[in-house]
C-alpha cells in the first residue's frame, strides 16, 4: 500500500514537473521550423567574387536557408532544413557549385556559451 | 382667410430666418479645426516583414557569425549541438520578435544572465552587431527599420560586455 502511493506519488510529481516545464519552455508565438548549421573549410577559391557566387549558388539550393561564406577565415556556414537536406549532401553539393573542395570546419571552443546545456538536454528528452 | 394666409407666410419666413441664421458662421467663433484622424503605424514587427522574415535574417546571421573568425569559438559548443543551435536560434527570433512588438514572448534568460562568466569584450560584441548588420543588409532591410531594431538590442550592450 505504502509502495504503491509512493509510486503514484512520484508519477505525478514527475508528471507536474513536465507539465510545468513544458509550459516554461514551451514557445509562445508563431511556429519556426527547425534548422541545422553546418561550417566546411572552403579550399580552391581565391577570388571575392567567387566566394559571392558560390555564397548565392548555396542559398539557392533546396532545403537551405542561409549561406555565408567568410573571404577571411575561408569558412562557410550554412543553415538548412534537416527534413530537406543532410550535412553528408552538401559538400558535394558545394564543390560542384564553386568547382572547390570543401571539409567539415572544427572550432577552437572556448569556454562559454549563451545557451544553457541542462536547457539542452531537457528539450532533447521533451522532444522525443 | 387672408388673416390665416399672413400668418402661415409670416410663420414661414420666421423660420426661414432662423434656419439661415442659425446656419451662419459665426464669424468671431474661432474656425474648429478637423483633426486628421491618426493613421496607426505598422509596429517593427510588421515592417520587417513579420516572423518568416525574422527568422531568414536570424539564418543569416547565424551563418555570418559562425564564419567570423573573430567571436565564432564562442558558439563552438552551439554549433556542435543541434539541441543548443535550435535554443539560440529560437531565442534570437523570439527576442526580435517580442522587442518589435510581434506576437512572441521571449523565454530565455536575461542578457546579463546568459552572458555572465563569458568575459565578452567590447570587440567581440561591435563584430556581433556588425554581423547582424551585415544579415540585415543582405536581405535590404531599409535605414529605418534596421536603426529602430539596432536601437533595441543596443542598450543590451551593459547586459552582454564583460561580465
Amino acid at each position: 500500500m505504502k509502495k504503491k502511493l509512493i509510486l503514484s506519488l512520484s508519477v505525478l510529481f514527475i508528471a507536474l514537473f513536465g507539465l510545468y516545464y513544458w509550459q516554461a519552455e514551451h514557445r509562445n508565438g508563431p511556429p519556426i521550423k527547425n534548422i541545422h548549421l553546418v561550417a566546411f573549410d572552403v579550399k580552391g577559391i581565391s577570388n571575392k567574387e567567387e566566394y559571392k557566387a558560390l555564397s548565392l549558388n548555396v542559398g539557392k539550393i533546396n532545403g537551405v536557408t542561409s549561406c555565408s561564406i567568410n573571404e577571411q577565415s575561408k569558412i562557410a556556414a550554412i543553415t538548412f532544413y534537416p527534413d530537406l537536406l543532410s550535412d553528408s549532401e552538401l559538400p558535394a553539393l558545394i564543390s560542384s557549385l564553386g568547382n572547390c573542395s570543401v571539409q567539415l570546419h572544427t572550432y577552437e571552443k572556448i569556454n562559454g556559451c549563451p545557451v544553457n546545456v541542462w536547457r539542452s538536454w531537457a528539450h532533447q528528452l521533451f522532444s522525443l | 382667410m387672408k388673416k390665416q394666409l399672413v400668418m402661415l407666410v409670416s410663420a414661414g419666413v420666421l423660420g426661414c430666418s432662423i434656419l439661415i441664421i442659425s446656419c451662419k458662421k459665426d464669424k468671431d467663433e474661432p474656425e474648429t479645426v478637423v483633426e486628421p484622424t491618426p493613421v496607426a503605424t505598422p509596429s517593427l514587427y510588421s515592417r520587417l516583414g513579420g516572423i518568416n522574415a525574422i527568422s531568414a535574417v536570424t539564418d543569416k546571421f547565424l551563418s555570418i557569425v559562425a564564419g567570423d573568425a573573430s567571436i565564432n569559438a564562442r558558439f563552438a559548443a552551439t554549433v556542435a549541438d543541434p539541441f543548443r543551435l535550435q535554443l539560440l536560434r529560437n531565442n534570437l527570433i523570439d527576442q526580435i520578435c517580442a522587442g518589435s512588438g510581434g506576437p512572441c514572448q521571449y523565454k530565455g534568460k536575461t542578457m546579463l544572465q546568459a552572458h555572465t562568466g563569458m568575459n565578452i569584450t567590447n570587440a567581440e560584441f561591435t563584430a556581433l552587431v556588425n554581423d547582424l548588420v551585415a544579415a540585415l543588409d543582405f536581405y535590404s532591410v531599409p535605414t529605418k527599420e534596421k536603426n529602430e531594431l539596432l536601437a533595441i538590442l543596443g542598450p543590451m550592450q551593459s547586459d552582454i560586455v564583460g561580465h
